[in-house]
């Protein structure tokens, strides 16, 4: 079958999953927990509602609001893994030195972090859903570009010096590292969308440093037992994850045509 | 020993009292090694793999550092004037001497463009380079998006396409099916001799080494350059164009013979 066909069946295919993932949640609702005065909506129920919270003035802005905060934190995350990759790849001692802080820092859950930025930075600051994206998204960033600076093609390094009949270490690492990195930093890019949208949103949800986003409406739909707009918002961020990696994957596979 | 070919010209490679080793290793992987190979001669390297037929080649590029005795080409050791020669290393794996993210094109001016020497002429000299390996249809593509042949084709008009005047071949043929090895033979001694390329080859091909070859020699297992010789006269190349004829002639069966009982002996095998 030709990729689109299979795209336009897998998007198909898409709603009927979670249709069916939703039929379970709410038949399990009924034979676990059958006396609760709270029923799990209907897939019906939560469909329509989903295609109302989409126009909703309400969600769209808070959409608006926790795609700024990923897309920032994404950009510092970038700015400055790429930043320690470079520093830390400057000497091979360096790297050495710094492997076990980078891998236990990125062992620690990011929630773990909250109790100290919320102390120094306040609850509410919006800085702190930055913070705590920044952290575990720059780490990601760090371990990919460094695999990528030191898995580099020496022999290819050396075929360019014999080429350019210059030995610049600067020179080859702007005509050549940075386009033998740039695979690897691309995949820290995707994995960090994902993983920004997954960090804001709970960050969100648990009233941290924003009051608007789509993690708030959750938590906000949650106190007041509307499970048809939490699972239509909960809808709307996979979409949202959905349509970012795809768009981050079209605009790299057009610039980005090897490896 | 120091095995010299008879040749006038000015430039060449010297070897003298080249010795290697790795760190962690006991032994040494090249052990007072002596070459010379002027301009326009091609000399075959044999040996068994990790005797240091590919460590020589790096030394003679710079990659690895010389630690003891001295590489010069035409008379100026590597280290002062390496900058100053166009050398071509052509290694194994194509991958080693293309650039992905450039086209077959844009690989094959990368040089030119590196060296600012890009201009119309190049771009004509290209096209007939591309043709000449027939990748002319393919010069919009990615190398990922060649087969592996039409990538080996690539990698060694990347080698010749700056016309270098040192050329180092590392089992570049290893790999490849008969026919396609022997169109890139024609085409590569083709351009040696054309442009008379000062060249050293390793292979563990026989026949491949004494097509190219003007002279032959083997690396023992201790890393020291065996003391037999086999050198090929000139004038046989051009008088046996076809491949088979030239291989086939006595001369060429001969030193065969000869080459394949003295790597028996020094390899200890039947």
């Amino acid at each position: 079958m030709r990729t689109y066909t299979l795209l336009i069946t897998g998007l198909i295919v898409l709603p009927l999953v979670f249709a069916t993932f939703f039929y379970f949640l709410g038949f399990l609702n009924e034979v676990i927990n059958p006396s609760s005065q709270i029923k799990f909506p209907s897939v019906l129920d939560i469909y329509s509602d989903f295609l109302r919270a989409i126009v909703d003035k309400d969600v769209i802005r808070a959409i608006g609001i926790t795609l700024k905060n990923v897309i920032i934190s994404t950009l510092i995350s970038i700015f400055t893994g790429v930043f320690l990759s470079l520093l830390l790849t400057a000497n091979k001692n360096l790297l050495k030195i710094f492997e076990p802080t980078v891998d236990l820092f990125r062992s620690i859950p990011v929630t773990f972090f909250i109790p100290a930025f919320a102390l120094i930075l306040g609850v509410s600051s919006p800085n702190i859903i930055w913070i705590l994206t920044i952290i575990p998204c720059s780490l990601i960033i760090v371990i990919n570009v460094t695999a990528g600076i030191t898995q580099q093609n020496k022999a290819r390094l050396h075929h360019f010096c014999l080429l350019s009949r210059n030995n610049n270490r600067f020179y080859s690492f702007f005509k050549i590292t940075v386009f033998e990195v740039l695979p690897f930093l691309v995949s820290g890019i995707k994995i960090i969308l994902s993983y920004s949208i997954v960090v804001v949103t709970v960050l969100e949800y648990m009233k941290m440093g924003s009051q608007i986003g789509l993690g708030n409406l959750v938590a906000d739909k949650m106190d007041l037992y509307d499970y048809k707009r939490v699972y239509s918002i909960i809808l709307i961020v996979g979409l949202i994850g959905y349509i970012v990696n795809k768009s981050v994957n079209v605009i790299f596979n057009k610039r980005l045509n090897y490896e | 020993m120091i095995f010299v070919l008879n040749n006038n010209s000015v430039m060449s490679i010297e070897i003298e009292n080249v010795s290697f080793i790795y760190s962690g290793n006991s032994a040494k992987t090249l052990n007072e090694i002596n070459l010379n190979i002027p301009k326009g001669t091609t000399l075959a390297l044999f040996g068994a793999s990790g005797s240091g037929k590919s460590t020589l080649l790096n030394l003679i590029t710079s990659f690895f550092k010389l630690q003891s005795g001295n590489i010069s080409i035409n008379g100026t050791h590597i280290s002062e004037g390496s900058s100053k020669y166009n050398i071509s290393y052509i290694r194994q794996a194509p991958n080693d001497m293309v650039y992905p993210w450039k086209t077959v094109l844009n690989n094959l001016l990368f040089p030119f463009k590196l060296r600012k020497t890009n201009d119309k002429r190049t771009e004509k000299s290209i096209n007939d380079l591309l043709k000449q390996v027939k990748l002319e249809d393919k010069k919009k593509k990615y190398p990922h998006q060649l087969s592996i042949g039409q990538q080996k084709k690539l990698s060694i008009a990347c080698g010749l396409c700056y016309d270098p005047d040192i050329l180092l071949l590392d089992e570049v043929f290893s790999g490849i099916d008969l026919p396609l090895k022997f169109e890139l033979w024609y085409f590569l001694r083709n351009k040696i001799l054309t442009n008379q390329i000062t060249t050293l080859i390793i292979t563990h091909d026989f026949d491949e080494a004494l097509f190219f070859a003007d002279n032959i020699v083997i690396l023992t297992p201790e890393g020291s350059i065996h003391d037999s010789n086999f050198p090929i006269e000139k004038s046989l190349k051009q008088q046996y164009k076809n491949i088979e004829d030239y291989l086939s002639c006595e001369i060429i069966v001969e030193t065969k013979k000869s080459l394949i009982e003295t790597f028996k002996t020094i390899y200890s095998y039947d």
